[in-house]
């Protein structure tokens, strides 16, 4: 009682601290202004994007009637989807090996760090690095080799949530339900399997974003033809900010806040 | 429904569980032999790490042994999986499975073994009432009580009939109250279901309370097996009589005998007599224990008696402890009277006694 009495005092003194409201708004506008006004200038009615003159919703029909933009979208959701699904797959294998293979604890941490070390590694040079291989190797670039590339960079996206959520379950469980006659099998898939799923569904969504917004990896090893959305909107900029591409970078966001709003009721109403 | 078959229910041969690789080894059972009676309440009593788990996961099917068999009705089951072991485990965290209904829970095992709908629906009824848990079939484990939980595991495990039911420290997160009921509940049900039981726990009470026989463990090793007045009364070494119960702990030497008298004298000089030698000689180095309720304390000069001074009086209800510090040494002991009538209170602290022995009361222990 005492400790939340000090706790609450803390927090009021620190409220009116000279400059802390106007910092925190600072702190938010900086965050969140480039990506209102963008948003904001989707419905501008003017060509010129810098001149606010009206509102209107014009511009949608239009950019959803470029095919172009559309081919690329599908592109993007292709990709998405099927990295996603094999990394979540890797993710979740790794993570039950990882804990029921029993390996020492050193063993256990090193490889881990294994998996999650691409997420450190500059994307430039991962960019590179896959361009190389790929060219050495003899691959054509075109969507498979965007999808294999995007496979590579999910992996510790899917993994570490689903690793997160396997360490909180009580090992006991799993002895339960081999105790229980379930064979390995029937103790995965009725016991271990709809305990992790909400680890499972926060990796793949995890794991989807990630993959749909990528640019710089993308760019080096897509081919022709499998221009993804980013891609396909840096390429609309070169010919100058239009509507078009203000429209496009919402509607991409408005599917990424779709998706993690969806992850998040998921797991809500899962726990 | 009570089984009324002799036997043998569990034997574990010579059996060894190393954890770790090279260099880190940790031996969690050092080949241990014990031999459990069908139909017992058999306990598995011992400090934290004496192995008393492991013995049970060896059991259960969770560990493979490093070397040694466990016989479950004479057939080497030590290499099968857990789930071809016709024995079920309550856990200490209950490990229900939180995503299943009670029902669920209850029926699981069942299920595995591909029962009919109809046959487990029933097998669950008849268990929830087993544990007094009729129509809770339907609520989520978390809506349940931590004694309800332990119910509904214990259910869980006895639907599927087992030749020996595993419990590991079941009690231990229950609190006091419940902890006392449970422990009726659980002789109740092992009478009832004629199922052997075995129970590990570090608490002694328990273990004496419960029991129709302990094996007493520490560092991988089964010290001592018996019944709960033989494990108190004739402990084997000086571990089993310092972990059950009180006990006052003499070193002596052995000096002498004659006929079945046999005299000890202790570090201070004192000289007291016992009627056993524990398979010692002459001047061997021995260890006596004497429990606080076989003394007696004195005013006047006792017999077989060690002199000393009440250094404090702590009441109990039922009885009252003296400690006594003796003359001459600084060894404290421990003697307890049960309040029968007013007048035992007169002894107080500080008051000059001595602490009298009777010959038989005296233990000679191994270290």
């Amino acid at each position: 009682m005492a400790k939340v009495v000090t706790i609450g005092r803390h927090a009021e003194r620190l409220r009116r601290f000279p400059g802390v409201g106007v910092t925190t708004a600072f702190f938010f506008a900086y965050l969140y202004l480039p990506i209102v006004i963008v948003i904001a200038l989707s419905f501008n009615e003017n060509r010129i994007v810098t001149v606010w003159t009206g509102f209107t919703l014009d511009w949608y029909p239009q950019v959803l009637a470029n095919t172009d933009l559309i081919r690329a979208a599908r592109n993007s959701v292709i990709v998405a989807v099927t990295a996603s699904l094999i990394a979540t797959v890797a993710g979740v294998t790794a993570a039950l090996g990882l804990r029921y293979f029993r390996p020492r604890p050193a063993e256990e941490t090193g490889t881990t760090a294994l998996i999650a070390t691409p997420l450190l590694v500059p994307e430039i040079v991962t960019a590179v690095a896959t361009l190389i291989f790929f060219v050495a190797v003899g691959f054509r670039l075109g969507l498979m080799t965007v999808i294999i590339a995007h496979t590579v960079f999910c992996i510790p996206f899917a993994y570490l949530p689903i690793r997160a959520r396997l360490q909180g379950l009580d090992p006991a469980l799993r002895d339960a339900a081999f105790d229980l006659y379930a064979d390995e099998w029937r103790a995965f898939r009725r016991v271990t399997l709809p305990l992790l799923w909400p680890g499972i569904l926060a990796g793949a969504l995890l794991a989807f974003i990630v993959s749909l917004d990528n640019f710089v990896i993308t760019f080096f090893v897509a081919g022709p033809g499998a221009t993804t959305l980013p891609v396909y909107i840096f390429s609309m900029i070169r010919m100058g900010i239009t509507p078009e591409v203000n429209v496009a970078s919402a509607l991409l966001l408005m599917v990424s806040l779709g998706i993690v709003t969806l992850s998040l009721l998921l797991l809500k109403r899962r726990a | 429904m009570k089984q009324t078959a002799e036997g043998t229910a569990v034997e574990a041969r010579r059996l060894t569980k190393v954890f770790g690789g090279p260099g880190s080894e940790v031996r969690a059972l050092d080949d241990v032999s014990l031999t459990i009676a069908k139909n017992r309440f058999f306990t598995l009593l011992g400090p934290s790490g004496c192995g008393k788990t492991t013995l049970l996961r060896l059991i259960a099917g969770f560990e493979q042994p490093t070397e040694g068999e466990v016989l479950l009705d004479g057939v080497d089951i030590a290499r099968d999986p857990p789930y071809r072991r016709p024995v079920n485990t309550v856990f200490q965290s209950y490990a229900l499975f939180p995503h299943m209904s009670v029902a669920e829970n209850v029926g699981f095992g069942l299920e595995m073994n591909r029962k009919p709908a109809r046959e487990i629906a029933l097998e669950v009824e008849r268990m929830l009432a087993l544990v007094r848990l009729e129509g809770m079939g339907g609520r989520r484990p978390e809506q349940l009580s931590g004694g309800q939980q332990q119910r509904v595991a214990l259910a869980r495990a006895l639907a599927n009939h087992p030749k020996v039911l595993l419990l590991d420290e079941p009690l231990s997160a229950l609190d006091l109250k419940l902890r006392k009921d449970m422990q009726i509940e659980l002789k109740r049900l092992q009478h009832e279901t004629g199922v052997t039981f075995i129970f590990v726990t570090h608490d002694q009470h328990e273990a004496l309370t419960m029991s129709d026989a302990i094996a007493v463990m520490d560092h991988g090793k089964v010290l001592q097996v018996g019944t709960p007045a033989e494990i108190y009364e004739t402990p084997v070494n000086r571990f089993v009589a310092d972990f059950i119960g009180e006990t006052n702990l003499l070193p002596a030497s052995l000096t002498g005998r004659t006929g079945d008298e046999i005299r000890f004298r202790l570090d201070s000089g004192k000289e007291i007599s016992g009627r056993e030698h524990g398979g010692h000689d002459t001047g061997a180095r021995v260890t006596l224990a004497v429990r606080p309720e076989r003394a007696e304390l004195a005013t006047g000069p006792g017999g077989n008696g060690l002199p000393g001074t009440i250094d404090r009086v702590v009441y109990f209800g039922t009885d009252t402890q003296f400690r006594v510090r003796l003359k001459d040494c600084d060894t404290v002991f421990l003697v307890r009277r049960q309040n029968r009538s007013g007048h035992e209170a007169s002894l107080s602290e500080g008051q000059e006694v001595t602490v009298s022995i009777p010959p038989e009361a005296l233990r000679v222990l191994q270290d």
